[in-house]
């Protein structure tokens, strides 16, 4: 089901340029927030966009920057949470103390204080997200780590003379790997949530950029005399973050059975 | 040849509260090379520690005290990465639990060829004709086509056939079979045993057999030693030990065999706990020989059967 949805949203992201009726900044006085019509089924806002087109295109953008930066917390925070699970002892404290701080202070405020060293921009929210995941991937990397590091055939492998590189990453690294791309999807869908947030307070796509977040924030002024505006993209979001929910799951019965992931 | 000379080898574990536990308590033995030793206890008497020793394969937090000398080298004066170059290529080992010793990502073939490119700087082809070699060998038909299965494609006896062809792919000089046949119905244990004993007399391989089934040792082993609670109490050729048991433990454990009776014999109390053992013998609480002088460990002594046992009446 979630991955059904999924596969729609992402083939509507893919092909957004295509889909959109309009141009997402074509602005038009004649149309200033009128309700959804045949030629604008989602309506036009407050400078006579089409709702629809931007809608597309603010998705797409959301999307690359959910996936992009649930990636590049893949991509740290796996090979930190595999070596420290694996070896354990004291390189396990190095690696995963510093990430146990970043994991303590709070998700918003840690995004925000590195908007305010970086500047905004959808590229910086991207880095902010991924920082912010990157102690949650490692966490569950390192745990399904160390359930598999004691697993019969790892012991076995061991005892064959394989090398310690070599057992951890072509024996526990796919073994492990189920409760991390379990975690990785429940992430995108909160990627979704976090990149319209600071959107909204104005901290990461500028505009004129269609961006979820920043949508919200326009409908939201404009509320009591065109619902369309904010609805359509509070949906989007809506769907999207309820379609990796429930990817998610389904994955977590199929990989993580024991429920590793958080 | 002496292949394995242990001496004194003592194993403790820390515990997460920083207690210790003594899971092997100075344990003595040799291994002569073509030579099988079974290593019979319960649950918990500090087999499977003993072999994970000998492995270098000990959990991080254990503490090994002793000697143990394989090939006439000092096990522990090796750096990890010798050790890793013994391990699977002169020493080799099958774990316990055999059926889950293959990893399900890879074919059980594969992981084979594994273990000689681990060892012998040979290509990938190479590896995968030597094993698929090995694999026939062993009694896997058709191999060749075989060799992609994964594990559990393979029937339970095929699957440890493949684990001891793993096993045995670079001619180890030492085999270690812990519990090798446990899971296994009878008459593929009787296979598994045959194989393991012509793989033997082929390479003049020496054999650890750890096993809690005496019907096994029986069978395949040349002497036998007896654990109990880390404690080496009895080591004896095997005809002897089952026909005259001499340490009261061991004459419990063969008491306890099923037979023509009609009423099991029990052996009144439990195993100590490791974490806080008796002071010298630790069989003593239990024993129904205890005395005084229990409370030092008594040495195992003797020649050819030896006993460690004040009780028992040993030559000085």
């Amino acid at each position: 089901m979630g991955a059904a949805i999924l596969l729609v949203l992402v083939i509507v992201a893919l092909a957004a340029p295509l889909l959109a009726p309009h141009g997402p900044e074509e602005i038009d006085a004649t149309r200033v927030l009128a309700g959804p019509s045949a030629a604008h089924p989602f309506g036009s806002d407050a400078l006579g966009r089409d709702v629809l087109s931007r809608v597309l295109f603010a998705f797409r953008a959301s999307l690359g920057v959910a996936v992009g930066s649930v990636l590049l917390s893949l991509l740290a925070g796996v090979p930190i949470g595999l070596v420290a699970g694996f070896r354990g002892g004291r390189i396990d404290g190095l690696l995963m103390r510093p990430l146990d701080l970043l994991l303590a202070l709070p998700a918003l405020l840690l995004a925000i204080s590195l908007i305010a060293i970086l500047g905004e921009g959808s590229l910086v929210v991207l880095v902010a997200i991924a920082i912010i995941y990157l102690p949650i991937i490692a966490r569950v990397m390192r745990a399904s780590a160390l359930v598999v590091r004691e697993r019969p055939y790892v012991t076995a492998s061991r005892s064959r003379g394989v090398t310690g590189r070599r057992v951890m990453t072509r024996h526990v690294l796919p073994n492990a790997a189920g409760p991390v791309l379990v975690q990785a999807t429940v992430l995108m869908g909160f990627a979704i949530q976090v990149e319209a947030a600071l959107s909204f307070l104005g901290l990461g796509a500028q505009p004129p950029t269609p961006s979820l977040g920043l949508m919200l924030l326009d409908g939201y002024q404009v509320l009591r005399q065109a619902w369309w505006v904010d609805v359509f993209p509070g949906l989007a979001i809506a769907i999207t973050v309820v379609a990796f929910m429930l990817l998610g799951d389904g994955l977590r019965r199929r990989y993580d059975p024991a429920g590793v992931a958080e | 040849m002496t292949l394995l000379e242990l001496e004194d080898v003592r194993v403790d574990y820390t515990r997460g509260d920083g207690s210790s536990v003594s899971a092997v308590a100075g344990v003595s033995l040799t291994l002569e090379a073509g030579e099988t030793l079974g290593l019979v206890g319960e649950s918990g008497c500090g087999k499977s520690t003993l072999a994970a020793a000998v492995m270098g394969l000990l959990p991080t937090g254990a503490v090994t005290g002793g000697s143990a000398r394989f090939d006439g080298r000092e096990l522990g004066a090796l750096t990890a990465e010798q050790r890793r170059q013994l391990r699977g290529d002169r020493m080799a080992m099958i774990v316990q639990e055999p059926q889950s010793a293959l990893d399900a990502s890879y074919s059980a073939g594969s992981q084979v060829a594994e273990t000689i490119r681990a060892h012998r700087d040979v290509s990938r082809a190479a590896a995968k004709a030597r094993a698929i070699e090995l694999l026939e060998e062993i009694g896997i038909p058709a191999a060749a086509e075989r060799y992609g299965d994964p594990p559990h494609r393979l029937s339970g006896g095929m699957r440890q056939r493949a684990v001891i062809a793993a096993a045995l792919a670079n001619d180890p000089a030492l085999l270690i079979a812990d519990e090798p046949t446990t899971a296994l119905d009878v008459t593929i244990q009787a296979q598994v045993l045959r194989l393991l004993a012509e793989a033997r007399e082929r390479h003049g391989m020496g054999m650890l057999l750890i096993t809690h089934d005496l019907g096994v040792v029986a069978q395949v082993c040349d002497r036998v030693g007896v654990l109990y609670a880390g404690q080496l109490v009895e080591l004896a050729p095997a005809r002897e030990l089952f026909a005259a048991p001499r340490h009261p433990y061991t004459r419990a454990l063969l008491a306890a065999l099923p037979g023509p009776r009609d009423t099991l014999p029990t052996l009144p109390g439990r195993v100590p706990d490791l974490g806080d053992p008796p002071q010298g013998c630790r069989f003593a609480p239990r024993c129904p020989l205890a005395m005084p002088k229990c409370s030092v460990a008594p040495a195992l002594e003797g020649t050819g059967h030896q006993t460690a046992c004040w009780a028992v009446e040993r030559p000085s």
